[in-house]
């Protein structure tokens, strides 16, 4: 009956409210949801703080074009290559003509290759390489030039030009055109002379010392790196390579130049970094902000700020959880965090940091009038950063344009923040709701589980119920389950009771007509009767008598669990017992050849002798009522381990071996070629089980392997 | 109604609810010569019994609505009369252990399976009893056997000199066992000699009964042997 619970096979309830549970896991993803939408909001108002930024440092520069470079805007367009620009730098630059620190410096090198001449076919000019930057108070210029023989000045060579030399232009802020030579004597330091402006003559004036620098030979040239004054430059400014190949002749083989330096207005423009700009954005200068200033080539005025330094200034979470929580929290949590949430990372790679120009979309935008801003993200993939671009208006033209950048990390900090914050929170408040959950299941199901030992406890084996239970006092449904239980299972036991009465009931209801049908007959016989007559009145006593011994067979299976009860024990030799109750039987039974084979030990049971004679009865007369004629019924007893064993067996019909439990039941008979020697109720073997059972032994019933008849086997534990 | 005082006709009493069957009873009586007392219930017979006590009571257990009518009125009887013989006719098994329980001081009681011939056996012994023990007879019906011995003339048993109370059947069968000492009774003699028709069950618990007895007198009595499957014995 008892249902095999094999636990770790079923999906219990505990583990069902578990799964459930997990359902919490949805809250964190709506969270991060929701954060999601805050970050885009966030940014929507970063763009516009930062187009505002951009706006409101275009505003402060508009109609200020003496901010920018003046003659800037005359110029009917920049070409790149003529026009030079100085990036300002913070590290000084080593005049040794080794060009080594120049590495560090952005930007690239520009080649140049026109020739302000007519003596060079434009294929065999050998152009060189320029950069400029300017530190301090001095711009720096370096060229990488090639030149397979270098004429050198010859020692009192008054002449300045019959050998390779530089020659430099330029227009001072005073708006005076002015021209130098470096024309050296071998390589090494060199100074620069001023040149004649007027003429084009190469007219050594005199030495200028502030225009110095090293001219150091290479493999295929040499290398020049130059100082100049930074005061001194104005608008404009050339360099060009007076190139001299044949030492005799001394004549000019080629001539290449930034741009025409003989005359003013053939210079080059130059621009370098405007300090009035730069002071006006320090004055608006915004933390985690870099801003730009570009005149209408891209070319940048000014900048200020780092987008590398900004997101330093992050803030720790203020309300940490103390103790062992915040122990779990960093080394469980923060990793999963550090996993999950893609935190902004401070060593991207800045491309733009050190440019010289910018352009890009929004820039040209804002160069055409319009401001425009949008996000890029950086060649590493690692930041996110914010480009908004407003023009500078001078007149009704666009002179410049004001970039501001920023990187979503403040955002994306205080994302992750707002999130870790939630998180925390969640976990906490799920694992408190799970904890709930399991010891709420688990406080159910061991309710559930009590009920089912006790529903279990209540009805034996045979279905019969063998105790009742008070129900919970709960008043919760499973208090109102187990109560409905308890009183259906206290039903029950009444209407078993009432049951296992109705053989006692029905035998004494049925005793007293019996007994008027009985006397009644026997008052007929006594009197005169005819002999037809008096063959009636036999059979209806025989009738009578029979019906008596039935219902005395059903009173005696329905006495013997009271008389079990109050039976005494005693230590009892079985083996006697059996010899003696067998050779009753042969007595009784002189018809059927019963034989017994008793071990001569004696064997001890404890048990009241009469009960194990009357099981003997039943099983014996039970083997000789399906024994078939002139063949042997075996009583046989012997010793098993802890056990008296008593076979009692016949030939004769098999019983059904499927059904072999059952006839042990009350009413029970299913051997169908049964003698008819007498009653057969099927009571016999329900007494000998219940007596059987009543001194912890077993009974079993089984066909004999051939099929010739059926065994019937009864242990019985030995006393000591 | 109860014409007869004057003869010297026995008296029965018979209190049985069941009228077919108080009418066979009654029918049957009257056949052998007795005056018959019929009673449905408890109240009326008493009522009879208070002005004058019959010979014989035969007295059903369960009277109309009182279901142990006929235990309170043997206990009434008693009351009145310490002597007069009163035999149970019951139609419950569980009841004869009731009453020896109870000991109520019932002089015998029938299965209402018996046959009317045994009944009217048992009463016909109980009357002689009686008239034997009026008359007093001869010394020749006493039978011994070791410490025992049973007057047959007034169905009484003494075991070591003291009196066993004990009922008619149980006489019977007691009598029956030691007639043949170390012989053994099988369960249909004792059942022959008794008189009586019932279950083996109902012999063994009388075997029981008259052992308590004896065990009551002598804690070391072990005469009566049970030999399984066969019967008893009294042991030599």
């Amino acid at each position: 009956m008892k249902t095999s619970s094999k636990s770790w096979l079923r999906f219990s309830l505990q583990a069902k409210l578990l799964s459930i549970s997990f359902l919490f896991l949805l809250i964190p993803w709506l969270c991060f949801q929701y954060v999601l939408h805050m970050e885009e909001y966030l940014r929507a108002g970063q763009e516009q703080v930062v187009s505002g930024t951009a706006k409101a440092v275009a505003t402060a520069l508009h109609e200020r074009d003496e901010l920018f470079n003046s003659e800037l805007n005359l110029l009917p367009g920049v070409q790149k290559g003529r026009d030079l620009h100085a990036i300002e730098v913070q590290q000084p630059v080593q005049l040794d003509g080794l060009l080594r620190d120049w590495k560090q410096f952005p930007g690239s090198a520009l080649v140049y290759a026109e020739s302000l001449t007519e003596l060079a076919k434009a294929d065999q000019l050998k152009p060189f390489t320029h950069r400029m930057v300017r530190y301090q108070d001095y711009i720096y210029a370096a060229f990488e030039v090639p030149d397979e023989s270098l004429v050198y000045r010859a020692k009192n060579a008054l002449a300045v030009h019959q050998n390779d030399n530089f020659l430099i232009g330029l227009v001072s802020k005073d708006g005076d055109y002015q021209r130098y030579i470096i024309s050296p004597h071998a390589s090494g330091w060199v100074t620069a002379y001023s040149l004649s402006a007027k003429t084009l003559a190469y007219e050594a004036l005199k030495p200028i010392a502030n225009i110095q620098g090293t001219w150091r030979e290479t493999r295929g040239g040499f290398n020049l790196e130059l100082r100049i004054p930074a005061d001194w430059v104005g608008d404009k400014l050339g360099f060009a390579f007076y190139d001299v190949d044949d030492s005799s002749s001394r004549a000019l083989h080629q001539l290449i130049g930034t741009s025409n330096i003989f005359s003013a207005s053939g210079l080059g423009t130059f621009l370098t970094s405007s300090p009035e700009i730069e002071k006006i954005l320090k004055g608006l200068n915004r933390a985690n902000l870099r801003i730009w200033v570009l005149d209408q080539y891209h070319r940048v005025q000014a900048k200020i700020g780092d987008l590398g330094q900004l997101t330093a200034a992050t803030s720790e979470p203020e309300s940490l959880p103390q103790g062992w929580l915040l122990s779990i929290r960093q080394r469980v949590l923060d990793p999963l965090y550090q996993l999950i949430l893609n935190p902004p990372q401070k060593d991207f790679i800045d491309e733009l940091e050190a440019v010289t120009e910018l352009g890009g979309e929004q820039v040209e935008q804002a160069l055409l009038g319009q401001s425009a801003a949008d996000w890029y993200i950086t060649p590493d993939d690692k930041a996110v950063v914010l480009l908004a671009a407003h023009p500078v208006w001078v007149g009704g033209k666009v002179i410049g344009a004001v970039v501001a950048e920023q990187t979503t990390h403040n955002i994306e900090t205080l994302r992750n923040q707002a999130l870790e914050e939630l998180f925390d929170m969640i976990l906490l408040i799920i694992v408190i709701v799970t904890i709930a959950i399991l010891l709420f299941a688990r406080q159910t199901s061991r309710r559930i589980l009590q009920l089912k030992r006790a529903t279990e406890n209540a009805v034996d084996d045979e279905g019969r119920i063998q105790a009742t239970f008070e129900g919970s006092g709960d008043s919760d449904e499973l208090g109102d389950l187990s109560r409905s239980f308890s009183s259906l299972v206290k039903r029950l036991h009444g209407y078993t009771q009432t049951l296992e009465n109705m053989n006692a009931r029905l035998s004494h209801e049925f005793r007293t007509p019996i007994s008027v049908v009985r006397s009644s007959l026997d008052r007929l016989a006594m009197g005169e009767l005819k002999d037809d007559a008096r063959v009636y009145v036999d059979r209806a006593l025989e009738g009578t008598h029979r019906l008596n011994r039935i219902l005395n067979q059903m009173s005696e299976a329905s006495g013997l669990e009271q008389s079990l009860q109050t039976a005494e024990n005693e230590r009892i030799d079985l083996s006697s017992l059996v010899a003696g109750c067998v050779q009753g039987y042969q007595i009784a039974f002189d018809e059927q050849k019963i034989t017994h084979a008793v071990v001569s030990k004696p064997l001890f049971i404890a048990a009241c002798p009469d009960h194990i004679a009357q099981m003997l009865d039943k099983v014996v007369s039970n083997a000789i009522q399906f024994a078939l004629p002139q063949t042997e019924v075996v009583v046989k007893l012997e010793r098993i381990k802890g056990y008296a064993r008593i076979v009692v067996s016949n030939q004769g019909p098999a019983i059904d071996s499927e059904n072999s439990q059952s006839l042990f039941d009350s009413m029970i008979s299913v051997r169908s070629a049964s003698k008819d020697r007498g009653l057969h109720l099927g009571l016999g073997l329900y007494i000998a089980r219940t007596i059987t059972e009543f001194y912890k032994g077993s009974i079993a019933i089984e066909n004999e392997k051939d099929a010739s008849g059926v065994k019937l086997q009864i242990l019985l534990p030995l006393s000591d | 109604m109860l014409k007869d005082n004057e003869t010297n006709a026995r008296i029965v009493a018979v209190v049985e609810d069941e009228v077919a069957l108080r009418e066979n009873y009654v029918s049957l009586l009257q056949d052998y010569g007795y005056v018959v007392w019929p009673f449905s219930n408890r109240m009326d017979a008493m009522l009879q019994f208070e002005e004058k006590l019959p010979d014989l009571a035969l007295i059903d257990i369960g009277l109309e609505l009182e279901l142990d009518g006929g235990f309170r009125l043997c206990q009434q009887i008693r009351g009145l009369s310490q002597s007069l013989p009163i035999i149970f006719l019951t139609a419950r098994d569980g009841d004869i252990d009731t009453i020896s329980g109870l000991r109520l001081g019932a002089d015998d009681y029938l299965s209402k399976d018996i046959s009317l011939a045994h009944l009217m056996a048992r009463i016909e012994a109980l009357f002689g009893r009686l008239e034997r023990q009026e008359s007093r007879t001869k010394q020749d019906d006493i039978l011994r056997c070791q410490e025992l011995e049973l007057d047959l003339s007034q169905m009484r048993a003494q075991w070591q000199g003291h009196n066993l109370s004990l009922t008619v059947t149980e006489f019977w069968m007691l009598h029956s066992i030691t007639q043949r000492p170390g012989h053994v009774k099988n369960r249909e003699q004792l059942m022959d000699d008794s008189k009586m028709v019932v279950d083996d069950s109902t012999i063994t618990s009388h075997i029981k009964r008259i052992r308590k007895k004896f065990i009551q007198i002598d804690a070391s009595f072990d005469a009566i042997e049970t030999v399984y499957g066969m019967g008893y014995r009294w042991r030599v």
